[in-house]
C-alpha cells in the first residue's frame, strides 16, 4: 500500500494494554468502506520510568525469591517489550489481511510527531475507549481528526496467575 | 618252486569279487517298510532309549560318518515320538511394567498364546477408542470444568483480596514480563519521584511502609501458588484415574475372567489394569508435540501393552523336532534386536527374539556337532542352558560380563527340550576326552554301523531299498541286474565282499549316475552296465593322478619293473587317499645287506618320513630275522631298506612282507620276480597278517601290467586273510579268468618269498639246519658268514688292541 497516493489515513492507536484484535477489525471495516494508507501508532505509556523512578520500587519475581531494584533500565526494557508485543500481534493480524502497516512508537506526549502522523492527512484514528482518558487524547481532538473509539476496559491486564 | 606248487595259492576268479544272486523270487515291487537304516538295530535302539527317556542329561550323540543318512534316522525316529508327545506350551514376553528391562515371561497351552496375543490387540484397539471416549464425555468435562472454577476461584480469591488491599491503600500492581512491581497511584496515575517527593513525609513514609508489607504478601502468595497448582494437578489426576478405571475395568473383565486359570497371566492382567490406570493422563488425546520427542506418542503407549509371542504351537499337533543348520549364538540361544530411533538403539520386550532352544522346547533339537563347535560361544551356552534347564537370553557379551550397558534381559523360560547332536565319532571321543561336563548332558551314545553283514536275508532287504531309493528319486526301474550290481558295488565301497557299506549318500550318488547313464544310452530301465558305467566313469572322473603316475611308470620316470628278476628289489604297493577316491600303485622297495651288529636302518625313519607304524613294521622284520635264523649266533647283518622314488611320508605296515622279501633276496643273493607285487605284514613269526586297500593296490598293479602289456605272468600277493575282502574290478576279474593275471594269497613269509624268487623256502629239519639250496638254507648261510666275520673282525681287533 503506497500511502503517499492515498488521501485517506486510517491510524490505529494502541497502548500496551490494547484489545488489538478488536482494534485491527475495526480498521479493517474502515478500509472496506474505501481505500486508505493504514498505521499503527504505538503510545507509549511512561508508568514504567515514573515507577522506576522512586528509590523504594522493587520487582517481585512471578517465580518468587528476593525482590529486585526496578530500574529505569528495567523500566526501558519492559516498556520496550511490550511494544515489541504489540507489533508482533499486530503483524500477525496483517499478515492474514495480507497487510503490512507501518508501525510507529510514540511517547504521549509528543504532541509533535503526533502531529506529523494525523495532522497532514485526512485521517481516521481508530483507539480504545479508555484512551479518552488519557493526556494524548487531548492532543488528538485539536487535531480535529475522525475518532473512532473501540469499547474496552482500560487497563485490560491478563490476571496475576493462571492456571497450570 | 615248481610252477604247480605255487597254483596252491592262486585265488581263484570266483574268490576274487563275490557276484551277488538276487533270489529268484526277488519281489522288484518298491517296499514301503523297507527304510533307508537297515542293519543299524543298536543305534536305533539307543536313539530310542533316548527319546524315550524323560530324565535330564539323555541327550543324544548320534555316531556316524557325513553321508551316512543320520538325519533322515534320527528325523523318522524323533518324529513317531514327538507326535506322541503332543504339542508343547507357547510361550510370550510381556511388559514388566514395574521394570522394563526385565520382561515377563509367560506360559499358555499350545494355542493360547496367540489367542492371547489377539486379546490383547483388540484389548488395545478397544482401549484406544474407550479411553478417549471417557475423557471426551460430558461427565468428565463438568467434573474436570468443576474442579477448574474451582482452584480458578481460589487463585482469583488471592490475586482480588491483595488488590483491594492495595487500592485501599493508594498502591497499584503492575506486571513486567517477569513478575510484579508496587506502584503509587493517585488520582490514578502512577506518580514519579518528583511527585512523591512532594507529599508531605508522613504521606511517603505511609506509602513506603505499604509497600514494603504488601510486598512481603504478595511473595508469600507467589509462594503458595504451587500448592495450589500441585493441589490441582492432584485432583485432575484422581479424577482421570477414576475415568480410567471404569473404562479400563469394563475391557479387562472379560480378559481376566478368561485366564483366570493361570495365575501368571491374572497377575499380568492386574498389572496392566493398574499402569493404565496409573497412567490415565497419558491416554487423553492432545496435540501433537511440536517436536516427536517431546512427548510419547501414542504407539508407544499402547504398544506396551503388546504380547511379544515368542514361541507359538498355534499350529502344531506334535512336539516340535527342529533341525538348526546354522548353529549361531543368536540362531540356537535368541537375541534381543534394537531399532534406531532419533539416532540412537532402542529395544523393549517386543524385540526379544527366541532361538531354536525355545521353539524346540517340548520337543527335540537336531544340531551338527562340527558346526556347534565352530560357531563362537555356541557349545558353552548350549551346556549352560542344559545344566540350568532354562534359557536366558542374551548376548555372549552380556553372558561373559563383557558390557555394562543397561540392556534387556529377559526372564528365562524353563528347558524342556531333548537335545540330538550329529556328528563324526572322533568328536565324540575328543569330546569325551576333554569336556568333562559332556558325559554328563550326552548319556546316550547312538553308534551307527558304516555296514551290515552281507547275509541273503540283508542282500534281500538291501536290494529293496535300492528299488525304493529309485523310485522315491523317480529314477529310471533298475532291473535285477543292476540291484546285483549295486549290492556289488556297496560291499567293495565297504572294503569287505561279506559286508555291505550302508553309507547312503554314496549308494544314492550311485543310483543317481546309473539312472543318468540308463537315459544318456536311451534305456527305459537301469541294467547292470549302467551301474558299471557310472562306478568306472566315476573313478575316471577323479584319476587324473593316477594316470600320471601310470604313465610316469610307463615312461621310466618311476622306476617299476614289471618282468625280469632282482636281487634285493621288490615291488610293493601302495594306496592313495584323495577322499571320495581311493587308488594303489607299485613302489619300489629295496633292501642291501652286509656284516654288521644285526641292525636294519629304514631310511624312511632315518629321514623322518616314516610314520610311527611304519618303524614299527620294520622292527619286527630285525625281530623276525632274529628269531628265525642262526638263533646260537649274534645276528651279525647290517641291512637297510627303501621305499624308491617316494618323496612324501609312509605309513603302514602293509610293506613288511616285501620288506623282508627285500632283506631276505639280499641275504640269500636270490633274484626276486618283478612280475609280481606283493602287500601284506608280517609278524616276528613270519605270519602274514591283513592289510587294508587290498582291492586299490591289486588294481593299481594290474593297470600297470596292462599299461605295458598282460602276459600272464604278472600277479599280485596278498595276505590269506584279505581274500574275504576281495571285490576286485570286473577287469581285473576277467583278467584273471582269461589267465592274463594272477592272484595269490598267502599265509605265511615262506610263501611268499618262495613265489617271488621261485625257489622253496624250505623248513628247518631234524638235524635244525635249512634244506641246502632253498632260500631260508641261503639266508641263515650268509648270516653265518657274517657272524663268523664279524667274530675274525673282533679278534683282529682285540688283537692289535693289545699289540
Amino acid at each position: 500500500m503506497a500511502k503517499t497516493e492515498l488521501k485517506l489515513r486510517v491510524v490505529i492507536a494502541v497502548t500496551e494494554t490494547s484489545p488489538v484484535a478488536r482494534l485491527w477489525e475495526a480498521a479493517l471495516r474502515l478500509l472496506r468502506d474505501s481505500p486508505a494508507d493504514l498505521v499503527t501508532l504505538y503510545v507509549e505509556d511512561d508508568r514504567w520510568h515514573r515507577v522506576a523512578s522512586l528509590p523504594f520500587t522493587r520487582e517481585i519475581s512471578r517465580s518468587g525469591g528476593v525482590p529486585v531494584e526496578f530500574t529505569r533500565q528495567r523500566a526501558e526494557q519492559v516498556s520496550r517489550e511490550r511494544a515489541a508485543r504489540v507489533q508482533e500481534l499486530i503483524q500477525k493480524l496483517a499478515a492474514e489481511s495480507n497487510l503490512k502497516p507501518a508501525f510507529e512508537v510514540l511517547g504521549e506526549s509528543d504532541a509533535e510527531r503526533l502531529r506529523e502522523f494525523i495532522g497532514s492527512h485526512e485521517s481516521v484514528l481508530v483507539a480504545p475507549s479508555f484512551i479518552s482518558t488519557r493526556p494524548i487524547f487531548a492532543m488528538l481532538s485539536e487535531m480535529s481528526c475522525r475518532i473512532e473509539l473501540v469499547e474496552a476496559d482500560e487497563e485490560e491486564e491478563k490476571p496475576a496467575y493462571t492456571l497450570p | 618252486m615248481a610252477a604247480d606248487a605255487i597254483q596252491e595259492y592262486r585265488v581263484q576268479p570266483d574268490a576274487l569279487r563275490r557276484l551277488c544272486s538276487l533270489p529268484a523270487d526277488f519281489e522288484h515291487d518298491a517296499d514301503e517298510h523297507v527304510g533307508t537304516h537297515i542293519g543299524q538295530e543298536r543305534a536305533i535302539d539307543a536313539i530310542r532309549f533316548g527319546i524315550a527317556m524323560r530324565k535330564a542329561g539323555y541327550n543324544i550323540y548320534v555316531l556316524g560318518p557325513i553321508g551316512s543318512n543320520r538325519h533322515a534316522l534320527i528325523e523318522s525316529l524323533v518324529g513317531e515320538e514327538a507326535k506322541a508327545r503332543g504339542a508343547p506350551p507357547d510361550w510370550c514376553y510381556v511388559n514388566n511394567f514395574s521394570n522394563p528391562e526385565r520382561p515377563h515371561s509367560l506360559r499358555f497351552p499350545a494355542g493360547q498364546g496367540r489367542e492371547f496375543r489377539e486379546d490383547m490387540r483388540h484389548l488395545i484397539e478397544e482401549l484406544q477408542l474407550a479411553i478417549p471416549a471417557a475423557f471426551e464425555g460430558d461427565d468428565y468435562r463438568n467434573q474436570l470444568r468443576a474442579i477448574e472454577e474451582d482452584t480458578k476461584n481460589r487463585v482469583e480469591e488471592q490475586w482480588k483480596s491483595l488488590n483491594e488491599r492495595a487500592g485501599e491503600e493508594g498502591i497499584g500492581l503492575l506486571q513486567t514480563p517477569t513478575g510484579y512491581v508496587l506502584a503509587p497511584i493517585i488520582d490514578g496515575k502512577v506518580i514519579d519521584d518528583k511527585e512523591f517527593n512532594k507529599l508531605p513525609k508522613g504521606k511517603r513514609e505511609q506509602i513506603e511502609a505499604a509497600i514494603e508489607r504488601l510486598s512481603e504478601e504478595l511473595q508469600a502468595r507467589i509462594e503458595m501458588m504451587p500448592k495450589l497448582r500441585k493441589a490441582h494437578r492432584e485432583r485432575v489426576k484422581a479424577l482421570d484415574q477414576e475415568v480410567t478405571a471404569h473404562a479400563v475395568s469394563l475391557q479387562l473383565a472379560d480378559l481376566k475372567e478368561k485366564y483366570r486359570s493361570l495365575p501368571r497371566v491374572a497377575v499380568y492382567l492386574d498389572d496392566v489394569q493398574e499402569n493404565i490406570i496409573q497412567n490415565a493422563q497419558d491416554f487423553q488425546q492432545t496435540e501433537t508435540p511440536s517436536l516427536p520427542f517431546l512427548s510419547r506418542d501414542s504407539e508407544q503407549l499402547y504398544s506396551q501393552y503388546e504380547v511379544n509371542l515368542v514361541v507359538d504351537n498355534a499350529d502344531a499337533d506334535a512336539a516340535p523336532v527342529i533341525y538348526e543348520s546354522n548353529p549361531s549364538y543368536p540362531n540356537i540361544i535368541g537375541r534381543v534386536e534394537h531399532r534406531a530411533e532419533m539416532g540412537a538403539l532402542v529395544t523393549d520386550f517386543r524385540l526379544v527374539r527366541s532361538g531354536a532352544l525355545l521353539q524346540a522346547n517340548g520337543g527335540y533339537l537336531i544340531l551338527d556337532t562340527r558346526r556347534v563347535l565352530s560357531r563362537p560361544f555356541v557349545w558353552e551356552a548350549l551346556k549352560q542352558a542344559l545344566f540350568a534347564k532354562q534359557v536366558q537370553i542374551e548376548t555372549p557379551a552380556e553372558s561373559y560380563g563383557w558390557v555394562s550397558t543397561t540392556t534387556l534381559k529377559p526372564e528365562p523360560i524353563p528347558l524342556d527340550a531333548r537335545i540330538i547332536l550329529i556328528g563324526e565319532r572322533w568328536l565324540y571321543y575328543l569330546l569325551c576326552h576333554y569336556d568333562i561336563e559332556f558325559s554328563s548332558l550326552f548319556k546316550v551314545a547312538a553308534d551307527l554301523d558304516d555296514d551290515l553283514e552281507r547275509s541273503d536275508d540283508n542282500v534281500e532287504r538291501y536290494a529293496r531299498l535300492v528299488v525304493r531309493q529309485a523310485q522315491s528319486r523317480e529314477l529310471l526301474p533298475f532291473n535285477v541286474s543292476a540291484v546285483q550290481r549295486v549290492i556289488e558295488e556297496r560291499a567293495r565301497h565297504a572294503d569287505d565282499s561279506e559286508r555291505l557299506s550302508m553309507h547312503m549318500s554314496s549308494l544314492e550318488d550311485l543310483i543317481e549316475q546309473a539312472d543318468y547313464w540308463a537315459r544318456e544310452r536311451g534305456g527305459g530301465e537301469v541294467d547292470a552296465g549302467d551301474v558299471g558305467k557310472a562306478v568306472s566313469e566315476g573313478r575316471r572322473r577323479l584319476s587324473r593322478l593316477q594316470s600320471r603316475i601310470i604313465d610316469a611308470i610307463k615312461r621310466d620316470t618311476l622306476l617299476i619293473d614289471t618282468s625280469g628278476e632282482c636281487v634285493g628289489q621288490v615291488n610293493g604297493l601302495s594306496v592313495t587317499d584323495l577322499g571320495e577316491f581311493r587308488y594303489g600303485h607299485p613302489v619300489r622297495i629295496t633292501a642291501t645287506t652286509r656284516v654288521g651288529t644285526g641292525d636294519v636302518v629304514d631310511i624312511e625313519r632315518e629321514v623322518e618320513l616314516g610314520g610311527a607304524i611304519h618303524s614299527k613294521g620294520m622292527m619286527i622284520l630285525s625281530s623276525a630275522l632274529s628269531a628265525r635264523y642262526v638263533p646260537d649266533l649274534p645276528l651279525s647283518l647290517h641291512g637297510s631298506v627303501v621305499f624308491e622314488q617316494s618323496y612324501g611320508g609312509v605309513e603302514g605296515d602293509s610293506a613288511s612282507v616285501a620288506e623282508l622279501s627285500a632283506l631276505l633276496s639280499s641275504l640269500s643273493r636270490l633274484p626276486v620276480r618283478q612280475n609280481i607285487a606283493v602287500t601284506g605284514s608280517v609278524n616276528q613269526l613270519g605270519r602274514v597278517q591283513a592289510v587294508g586297500g587290498v582291492n586299490e593296490k591289486i588294481e593299481g598293479f594290474f593297470d600297470v601290467c596292462r599299461a605295458r602289456g598282460l602276459d600272464g605272468s604278472q600277479g599280485v600277493i596278498i595276505p590269506q586273510d584279505n581274500v574275504k575282502h576281495l571285490m576286485l574290478r570286473e577287469d581285473v576279474v576277467d583278467a584273471v579268468k582269461r589267465d592274463e593275471f594272477r592272484v595269490f594269497a598267502v599265509r605265511h613269509i615262506d610263501a611268499a618269498i618262495a613265489i617271488l624268487t621261485g625257489v622253496d623256502a624250505g623248513e628247518r629239519g631234524e638235524d635244525g639246519d635249512f634244506p641246502e639250496g632253498s632260500v631260508n638254507g641261503l639266508v641263515e648261510s650268509q648270516l653265518i658268514e657274517y657272524a663268523t666275520a664279524r667274530k675274525s673282525f673282533a679278534k683282529e681287533a682285540t688283537k692289535s688292541g693289545e699289540d
